[in-house]
């Protein structure tokens, strides 16, 4: 078990607790947070509703053009996380779609993908194991890794070799021999196309009997005659995955090189909870580990997060304006971030991959734009930063609030986390 | 004082002082010369027998009864060997001889992860040990975080070292800096104030680039295209890449990347479309560095993490292999084929067994392209086909 934080509760840690848990948060949260506590608040985040953001103005189905689709449930979802009022929920839903990732090269239905969100969404904070057979059934990860060509003979083994991976027990828990067993016993699975024969159908998943290869497989060390549910119950309930994903979940929440006796304290709360991620993921956000100086310096944001966090910090209104939120999808395209189309199956890396040259072009021209509209100086730092910084605060005091604003943002202490 | 925080500083003051402190102005000289290197990375594991097409084999077309290129479509290189059809823009440059294929590339232990096997190419290390990138260790031993460029949005790992950021580039003409006016000042002592952590490594990030948008822009026009690209956004990286070895600011590496060749089902439909798109790029970029009359101190070289398994699957695709093909061209090649034609009747575990060490590739052009010793890049002495 990770050992719970003890310290007070004030403004720059219920900043910071915002910051990573809902991408930032205007000052009057901030302050309510203080005052709920962080029991309080933490018990408040975890337990969201499923309701979508009202007036959403992007729906896959308004898509005239085949592709089109897709695209606009990247800015559906784009919007959710910017005006939503759940926005722990699609906080969780962006950690595990970088999990089990599925993406828009392969999967160009809005529906399908739309579906795939709420998937992530319902079962966000409840058994990791039902999280994993949902998204292994699901028609997106189906046609992604091409488990719906997946027939007896010759069997494709994409899926078989990332569900072992990437998605459970992680390189060194497994052999060759298991993705080849699991890739048999994943045998059958496949899609059927449901809609109206558009480029932004449905689909669902079937279960093709006979093409399922129903002999015997050893598989993690255990021999039986292995359904593909069973395949994925094995992996995702390996000890290994327990060490595998608790390692993700601290990377996500805590730093981006969380400390080895981390993993193996929060490893073991997965262990004794067979992977209960709401009694995993409140322990991270109470935790020591998650409130110390390591955790505040060792955190590179996102562009989700620097994007998304930064509009929600500055309480940008829903905009009238449709192409104000293609170009934000843009330039998440530009900084390496577009939701739902990760860069492969291993999603983003992070860290230190966010920051290049042209990565830092980017911040600075979107830093130029947003802080334009910020006209009050007051706890801006705190805000922004997620704590006070006398030595910045020195240099930007006789500027006006923009200009303060945009030095904060350019300022190495803003890129992270 | 540890080499690392020494380096650290150094491209810290570099991007402070206007002028170059002595002892970088010599390591830069050390690591001038007017070669350029261009790396081209095909991710995904490109399929090297239906790139490089073992056509004289029986046994190729019995493993791949749907997906072999049938006989009749390569384009013949040897007696055996011949080319995938959608590679025919490559077709003069093997005729002028500098065009060379590396076959049966790969590495002891091979592993058929996406991941392991990039990071494996990256480091050039097989334990997985080593966390710096080849090309990142290049300018660390030659001490200048200028000497290679990556063209596209998140570098890879070859391109990363533990103390120095090296140049990223998605777009050369917005590759500058434009502060809000009346801000320079504060922005200066800003980036001036003593950090630590990641901040730190932000912070020295953002020198460097601040000093190479600098000097990129003040050369970059120069250019004009001496070629017309395909329409692709690999066409675009590519003109891009041209840009920059014409502006003088590219540093002595430059390389890209090339997705999508992961093929476990209708591999001939989307191989096929990946190898014409980077066939007609590459043809265009060699136009153009012609006409800028550079391509004479510029060579380009291929690779992928792995190959793929021999027999095809049942979705008209391939799974995870070993072996693979690499390729180089420019007037510094010696074309041709360069290793033996894959032996498909001794297989590793269903896949091709690798012959050529990479490592040797690497070393190969360390040495004689860009006149570097491998030994201080690589670890070790390895030695490679003798293809420039």
């Amino acid at each position: 078990m990770l050992k719970p934080y003890q310290g007070a509760f004030s403004k720059e840690e219920a900043a910071h607790l915002l910051r990573r848990t809902c991408w930032g948060a205007p000052l009057k949260e901030v302050e309510e947070a203080v005052k709920n506590g962080l029991n309080g608040t933490v018990d408040d985040l975890l337990n969201f509703s499923l309701k979508p953001a009202p007036h959403n103005p992007f729906d896959y189905r308004d898509a005239i053009k085949p592709g089109r689709g897709f695209q606009l449930t990247q800015l559906n979802w784009l919007f959710e996380m910017l005006h939503g009022s759940e926005p722990f929920r699609e906080n969780l839903a962006l950690m595990w779609h970088n999990h089990f990732v599925v993406a828009t090269d392969k999967v160009k239905s809005g529906a399908v993908l739309t579906d795939y969100l709420n998937t992530l969404r319902k079962h966000a904070l409840g058994s990791f194991t039902d999280l994993a057979l949902a998204v292994s059934k699901h028609p997106s990860m189906l046609r992604y890794l091409d488990n719906d060509q997946n027939v007896k003979g010759r069997p494709n083994e994409n899926f078989s070799r990332e569900l072992l991976e990437l998605f459970t027990v992680g390189i060194g828990n497994y052999t060759e021999k298991d993705i080849q067993e699991g890739a048999r016993a994943l045998t059958g699975w496949t899609i059927k196309k449901v809609g109206k024969g558009t480029g932004e159908e449905g689909a669902e998943f079937v279960y093709a009997k006979n093409k399922h290869d129903a002999g015997v497989k050893t598989y993690l060390g255990k021999t039986g005659n292995f359904s593909g549910e069973e395949v994925v119950q094995m992996a995702a309930e390996h000890p290994a995955a327990a060490t595998f994903v608790s390692r993700k979940i601290l990377r996500h929440f805590v730093s981006d090189v969380p400390s080895e006796a981390d993993v193996k304290a929060l490893a073991d709360t997965w262990t004794r909870t067979n992977g209960n991620l709401r009694t995993v993921i409140r322990e991270v956000l109470l935790s020591e580990a998650f409130f110390s100086e390591h955790a505040r310096n060792s955190r590179i944001k996102s562009p989700v997060e620097y994007i998304v966090g930064t509009l929600r910090t500055a309480q940008m209104k829903p905009n009238e304006n449709d192409k104000f939120y293609e170009q934000l999808g843009k330039t998440l395209a530009r900084l390496g971030q577009l939701p739902l189309t990760p860069p492969d199956v291993s999603g983003w890396a992070g860290g230190r991959d966010w920051i290049s040259d042209a990565t830092l072009l980017t911040r600075m021209r979107f830093a130029a734009q947003i802080s334009k509209t910020i006209k009050n100086k007051k706890d801006l730092t705190l805000l922004l930063l997620g704590r006070n910084n006398p030595g910045i605060e020195n240099l930007i005091r006789d500027l006006p609030a923009d200009r303060q604003a945009y030095l904060l943002m350019v300022s190495p202490e803003y890129q992270l986390a | 004082m540890q080499r690392r925080d020494f380096l650290k500083m150094t491209s810290m003051a570099l991007a402070l002082t206007s002028g170059m402190p002595q002892f970088l102005a010599r390591a830069a000289t050390q690591a001038g010369g007017d070669k350029t290197l261009v790396v081209i990375q095909l991710s995904g594991g490109n399929d090297g027998l239906n790139t490089l097409v073992p056509y004289g084999n029986d046994a190729y077309y019995a493993a791949r009864p749907n997906i072999a290129i049938p006989r009749k479509d390569v384009i013949p290189v040897t007696d055996v060997l011949g080319m995938n059809p959608a590679l025919r823009p490559f077709v003069p440059l093997l005729e002028d001889n500098e065009f060379a294929w590396i076959e049966n590339v790969g590495y002891p232990n091979p592993n058929r992860s996406h991941f392991a096997s990039m990071a494996i190419w990256h480091t050039a290390d097989p334990t997985g040990a080593n966390r710096e990138g080849w090309i990142g260790r290049i300018a660390e031993t030659i001490g200048d975080p200028f000497c290679a460029t990556y063209v596209g949005d998140i570098a890879p790992l070859a391109v990363r070292s533990d103390t120095l950021t090296l140049p990223v580039v998605d777009d050369p003409d917005t590759y500058q800096v434009t502060l809000p006016s009346g801000i320079e000042d504060e922005y200066q002592s800003l980036l001036n104030l003593k950090r630590g952590g990641e901040a730190a490594f932000i912070q020295q990030s953002t020198l460097n680039m601040l000093k190479h948008t600098r000097e990129t822009q003040s050369s970059l026009k120069k250019y004009r295209a001496g070629a017309k690209y395909p329409e692709s956004k690999f066409g675009e990286r590519l003109k891009d890449l041209a840009k920059l070895v014409a502006s003088g600011e590219a540093g002595r590496i430059l390389y890209t990347s090339l997705g999508g060749f992961d093929t476990h089902a209708a591999q001939r439909a989307e191989q096929d479309e990946l190898l014409k798109m980077l066939s007609e790029g590459l043809t265009a970029f060699r136009a153009d560095l012609i006409s800028q009359g550079l391509y004479d101190r510029v060579m380009v070289l291929a690779f992928s993490e792995f190959g793929r398994r021999v027999h095809e699957n049942n979705s008209a695709g391939t799974d995870h292999g070993k072996g693979g093909v690499m390729f180089a061209f420019g007037k510094g090649i010696k074309g041709g084929i360069h290793g033996e034609s894959p032996d498909l009747e001794n297989l590793d575990d269903g896949d091709v067994r690798y012959q050529v060490d990479f490592r040797g590739v690497y070393a190969r052009t360390l040495k004689n392209w860009l006149n570097l010793d491998p030994r201080e890049v690589l670890g070790k002495d390895f030695d490679g086909p003798a293809f420039v």
